[in-house]
């Protein structure tokens, strides 16, 4: 037991926290500086979510100046919250003790405990996406437009699609190996992998482009490599490309370009049975299917300043006997099966919607957590107020 | 702070204890967040819901290639949106061939020529605009509808009416061709181009070949006669969404070739499908030009992007800011540049705007007279295929 208790108290050290303070100060501004050269959610999933990062040399000093090889290894945000959260809760445990006196402190504490929670499950449960729909057309599914999947669908069942889903990373981690799993009707080799592309059209792409690919639409457009989105480039999202040699045994079936951009089914037949393929934003299906029946976006008159978005649709869900009409405008979101709409965009035509769908299982802990650090600190220094106010009177 | 520091303890406390389960708990959890989760999977969906659809119904899956898949021998089907089917007798001697167009339901090699087949929803533009269409692929003129009657032999095969015609191309090709409504809302085409002798061979197999196509099972609904509906009579703003085109294999763009007849010096290249909805080489006396119309999902990669990667196609450095972007006056609604290369050699017309939820691209190049002299061809290409107007 005295062991554990040295662990402990060890743990609530007050050294410890000025450490885990001032490294996650430094790994904020690694974090911020990174955004120049990678995306906001790429930074997010790397310094803030991850164990450890490596953070380049470059990132403090410009490429001007001088060029620094090498990365040197850093504690990333899980650690670095998980040790301050550890380390409050151990100071709490065998340094403060329950008293009327100390509940400002201790609410306050509670507070920044619980914000850090509020992180940790947004981000390990949070999911954001988007659902698109064309007036008059329904949507039963949400995008991932943050990551991508290559989905190999079997549409012979006259009822259902079998689908079956590679994700993305998992692509771009291959290298050359070939992707099996009992699930996929082919192998699936990555013969190049673009984590942001471009679209080669037919008057652009050389012969040696085209020759990439074997089958499907790469052997009339091509794809080439871009530098990612970056921090900086405001909403620019990653299209990544492939070039994927599906391959049966060892027939090849053909090497396939893919990429969200295009928007016309590939297919593949394999035994007897068609596939289509496609890169694709992630998907995530829903019970429900929401049908847009009117999308407007009103203007000032006389101008193109928008005045209002709004997305009229028809959310139906058999499982729950749901089948309603919902007006959904820019601050008043449908909130659905733990899920909430937000109006995000629209169609460039005004011919659809696109609504941001959120579930966000922490939502509330934020708010929480701020009203409680803000009654905790009212609380303290107010009785510090009243206590001093106190001796100056008597 | 320091005041609330007590000396060292010899026991746990419950608070201690408390502390202990919430680090194992911490604990359990990093591990589990910290672990990549991602993975090969699988899941059932039911099939999308039926979207808006031309006149007639839809193309339904699409069915390149496929050996017989019924258990008759020698016989193909389309499968359908809806529960009818259509399906041909394959002559014994052809030959199924894998072809990468998107768009041909079959490809066969008739002992050395190539027979294709192809589908679009409804009347498909009528059979006097796709039999001008295939004049202008071999290279002759546009007729009328009284040339066309004459053209034709029209028969019925129960409730499929079969239209076959042969015609010799301006370097004395021959192109058979069957426009086919089998009654299940499409109009299915079939077509072989090749020399005057293996064309007169193939000519009797060929017609009898057209007449196979059937459909079978419920749901088939008569069609009514192609000559009976005008190449222009179908409101092109029926044109198929991109959902709607996507599930039924088409280009978005498709919808509406349908309804376009191209001047009779535009050839239809053969090497269209998927992203690439149409290509066409106009002849001129002015050195000629390329004809090119593309679609990809969403913005397609953005406006500034794409005029930069155009202008660096001709030489041109990139522009910083849209703003700087010179556009011009073409068709109204659709964004144009008009680009030359530095020496004055090259040119290219880039047309682009947005439809549903792609972005349509049609460009115009070649050398700087040949673009000129199809300047206004290529307008009325834009007007009615990307606006929809009437030609």
């Amino acid at each position: 037991m005295n062991k554990l208790n040295s662990i402990l108290k060890s743990l609530s050290s007050l050294r410890l926290t000025v450490v885990l303070l001032a490294l996650s100060m430094v790994l904020i501004l690694a974090g911020t500086l990174a955004q120049t050269e990678q995306g906001v959610w790429m930074v997010v999933e790397r310094y803030f979510r991850s164990l450890y990062v490596a953070i380049p040399f470059q990132l403090f000093v410009p490429t001007k100046i001088v060029r620094i090889p090498g990365v040197f290894p850093f504690p990333g945000g899980l650690t670095l919250g998980v040790l301050l959260f550890v380390n409050l809760l151990a100071a709490h445990a065998v340094r403060f003790t329950l008293s009327w006196k100390r509940a400002g402190m201790i609410a306050t504490h509670a507070g920044v405990l619980l914000l850090l929670v509020g992180e940790f499950v947004t981000g390990a449960f949070a999911k954001e996406g988007n659902m698109t729909i064309a007036e008059g057309e329904s949507a039963n599914y949400i995008e991932d437009t943050r990551s991508c999947e290559l989905a190999v669908i079997d549409t012979s069942d006259p009822g259902d699609d079998l689908v079956v889903v590679v994700p993305a990373r998992m692509l771009g981690q291959a290298g050359g190996d070939a992707i099996t799993n009992g699930m996929l009707p082919f192998s699936v080799r990555v013969v190049e992998w673009m984590p942001n592309s471009r679209m080669l059209g037919p008057m652009q792409a050389s012969k040696g482009q085209l020759a990439k690919a074997t089958a499907g639409v790469g052997t009339q457009v091509a794809a080439a490599p871009v530098a990612v989105a970056t921090g900086v480039d405001g909403a620019d999202i990653d299209i990544p490309a492939a070039y994927v040699e599906l391959k049966r045994g060892d027939a090849s079936l053909g090497t396939y370009l893919v990429t969200p951009r295009i928007n016309v089914p590939q297919t593949v037949d394999v035994g007897g049975k068609r596939y289509e393929i496609a890169l694709r934003f992630e998907r995530g299906y829903r019970p429900y299917t929401v049908k847009l029946i009117d999308f407007k976006h009103d203007r000032f008159v006389g101008t193109e300043t928008a005045r209002n978005f709004s997305s009229l649709v028809r959310l139906t869900d058999p499982s729950e006997r749901v089948d309603r009409e919902v007006l959904i405008s820019m601050n008043n979101p449908l909130r659905y099966a733990g899920e909430t709409f937000y109006q995000a965009s629209f169609a460039p035509d005004d011919s659809g919607t696109v609504l941001q769908v959120v579930r966000n299982p922490g939502w509330l802990l934020p708010y929480v957590s701020c009203a409680l650090v803000a009654l905790g600190l009212l609380v303290h220094f107010g009785s510090r107020l009243i206590s001093s106010v106190r001796r100056k009177v008597s | 702070m320091q005041r609330g520091i007590e000396p060292t303890m010899t026991r746990m406390t419950r608070p201690q204890l408390g502390t202990l389960t919430a680090f194992a708990l911490v604990g359990v959890a990093v591990f589990g967040a910290a672990c990549d989760r991602e993975e090969i999977h699988s899941y059932r969906v039911p099939k999308s819901a039926p979207a808006p659809r031309m006149a007639g119904g839809g193309m339904g899956g699409m069915n390149p290639e496929l050996p017989a898949r019924n258990g008759a021998a020698g016989q193909d089907l389309a499968p359908s949106s809806s529960s009818a089917t259509v399906v041909w007798d394959v002559p014994p001697a052809w030959k199924t061939v894998q072809s990468n167009q998107p768009m041909r339901i079959a490809t066969y090699d008739a002992s050395g020529a190539e027979v294709t087949v192809t589908a679009f929803p409804g009347p498909a533009g009528g059979t006097l605009a796709n039999v001008n269409r295939w004049r202008g692929q071999i290279g002759i003129g546009e007729i009328g509808e009284a040339e066309l009657a004459s053209l034709l032999t029209t028969t019925r095969v129960n409730s499929t009416e079969v239209s076959t015609l042969a015609m010799t191309g301006g370097q004395g090709q021959v192109m058979l061709g069957a426009i086919i409504t089998p009654g299940d809302g499409k109009t299915w085409f079939v077509k072989s181009t090749t020399d005057a002798t293996a064309a007169a061979a193939l000519r009797p197999t060929f017609d009898a070949f057209a007449k196979t196509f059937r459909v079978e099972g419920a749901g088939a609904q008569a069609s009514a006669p192609l000559a009976s509906v005008p190449a222009q009579a179908t409101p092109l703003q029926q044109a198929p969404t991109q959902q709607a085109a996507a599930q039924q294999g088409m280009n978005p763009i498709e919808g509406r070739l349908a309804h376009y007849a191209a001047p009779t010096n535009w050839a239809s290249e053969a090497q269209t499908g998927g992203i690439v909805a149409a290509a066409f080489t106009a002849t001129n006396a002015a050195g000629g030009a390329r004809i090119t119309a593309t679609s990809l999902a969403n913005d397609g990669g953005g406006d500034l992007a794409n005029i930069n990667r155009w202008r660096g196609q001709l030489g041109l450095a990139d522009v910083p800011a849209l703003s700087q972007v010179q556009f011009a006056d073409l068709v109204p609604g659709v964004k144009v540049v008009d680009l030359a290369n530095p020496a004055g050699t090259d040119r290219m017309i880039a047309a682009f705007v947005t439809v549903d939820r792609s972005t349509w691209f049609f460009k115009l190049r070649g050398s700087v007279a040949g673009v000129e002299a199809e300047r206004e061809h290529f307008a009325a290409f834009v007007r009615t295929v990307a606006m929809g107007a009437a030609q």
